[in-house]
């Protein structure tokens, strides 16, 4: 007598089977979600809600540099206090030469941490300008959110009723000037900005072209 | 069978680990300026400056750097297409720039360009009782004081007077008449000039921007643009 035998099949492998259509089906979409993120993180959109014009702030601005994708504090009227104090003594040795003047400039060798003052002969006159260095470091994006460091101090130190932040933003420093603005404004102060090309100095004598207002806030 | 299966769960952990991970990213390079969330009653018209051009968001409108800073520099403003679009936009609506790193140049020639304008072709001059005395002036700031002038009894502002201003200029005389004239100068001075509000934004090269209009009353009440 032919024995009849029934296929069973074992309730373990009927199970491996549709956990792996279902760990298989979420690879592939994870797949497609990783491929989606990456493509819209590449062309990024940006809301931009800050569309309210300019304005004239009633209080006194701090002025803030981003350079180097760091912050920090530049302090350009001592620089320029400095370089009356050289033409003071320039002045009472009468009337100069050209080339004395740019000598005792680079004896004086006037600088801080952040920016540097350069006299050049420019055809026939002078040309005095505030040139930033290349090697200016402040604080960078991780250091300006922590509780000790000068940005967090400034931010305690000053009253949002009497003071606002102008950023001065070069080119290569927009996302560390993201992370201060946030931080600022999450503080109350008012903001105001302007971009500038990461080499851009401040000349000297003879009226700008262009003007940097920094009592001029974005809301 | 159960080593394939740890090898498929493994990856999927890991797929998972990089979808939120890469999600968090950008999220984060959102934030800061998505915060800034307000509502306003003006229409902002982009002018996204990138490399030599700055242009309109639907790019009906281009402005060379070069054509706007030669203009600029030859104090030719009247033939400057970027001073014409800007006289012919509504009184509601204003110049938002989108500044890139390569951009920066034409955002300080285009703004230069309104700068000038206001400060240079606009001027206007109003009869007083009497010019103030020289001491009073010196009293002024140094800015404001470049900005006016006087003819006679005839005080002469050059430019775009802010609040602020009218109010200063306003100290230099007792009587009322004069305190008048001046709040007329003033009046004069913002029909006659450019509105120097703009909006700004610093985006990095490669955002593409999209203006969401949270103000939606004005908007309809402006009609389609």
């Amino acid at each position: 007598m032919r024995r009849r035998h029934r296929r069973v099949a074992s309730p373990s492998v009927l199970g491996l089977d549709s956990l792996m259509d279902v760990v298989t089906n979420i690879i592939g979409a994870l797949f497609f979600v990783i491929i989606y993120v990456i493509l819209s993180s590449s062309d990024m959109r940006a809301k931009v809600t800050t569309v309210v014009p300019a304005t004239l702030a009633d209080t006194e601005p701090i002025m803030v540099e981003c350079r180097n994708n760091t912050v920090f504090f530049p302090n350009n009227e001592e620089l320029v206090e400095k370089i009356r104090e050289v033409a003071r003594v320039l002045a009472k040795q009468g009337a100069p030469a050209t080339a004395d003047i740019v000598a005792a400039f680079q004896q004086a060798d006037i600088k801080d941490n952040y920016y540097q003052v350069v006299c050049r002969q420019d055809g026939d006159g002078l040309k005095i300008a505030i040139e930033p260095r290349s090697d200016a470091k402040g604080e960078n994006e991780i250091q300006i959110t922590k509780e000790a460091s000068t940005f967090q101090q400034a931010l305690k130190k000053n009253d949002p009723k009497k003071h606002h932040f102008f950023f001065v933003v070069r080119e290569d420093s927009i996302s560390v000037f993201y992370i201060a603005r946030y931080e600022a404004m999450k503080k109350g102060f008012k903001i105001g900005y302007h971009p500038l090309l990461r080499d851009a100095a401040f000349t000297l004598g003879g009226e700008s072209m262009f003007k940097v207002d920094p009592r001029r806030i974005h809301r | 069978m159960f080593n394939f299966l740890s090898v498929l769960v493994c990856l999927l952990g890991s797929l998972m680990l990089m979808a939120v991970a890469f999600t968090a990213i950008t999220v984060q390079k959102v934030i800061p300026v998505a915060a800034l969330n307000i509502v306003v009653k003006k229409v902002p018209i982009v002018v996204d400056c990138k490399e030599e051009i700055g242009q309109t968001l639907d790019d009906s409108r281009r402005f060379s750097l070069r054509t706007e800073l030669r203009l600029l520099l030859e104090g030719r403003l009247e033939e400057s297409d970027f001073l014409k679009f800007v006289k012919q936009l509504k009184s509601r609506e204003f110049v938002f720039f989108v500044v890139r790193p390569s951009g920066i140049n034409t955002f300080t020639v285009l703004k230069g360009v309104l700068d000038k304008y206001n400060d240079t072709v606009t001027d206007r001059e109003v009869a007083l009782s009497a010019a103030p005395e020289a001491a009073d002036l010196e009293n002024l700031p140094r800015p404001l004081r470049k900005k006016i002038s006087f003819r006679g009894n005839y005080l002469k502002f050059l430019g775009r007077m802010t609040w602020e201003e009218m109010l200063l200029l306003q100290q230099l005389f007792d009587n009322g008449r004069d305190r008048l004239a001046v709040e007329r100068l003033y009046h004069q001075s913002q029909k006659t000039s450019l509105p120097l509000d703009h909006g700004l934004e610093i985006v990095p090269e490669d955002w593409t921007i999209s203006i969401e209009q949270q103000d939606q009353e004005d908007q309809r009440k402006d009609g389609p643009r």
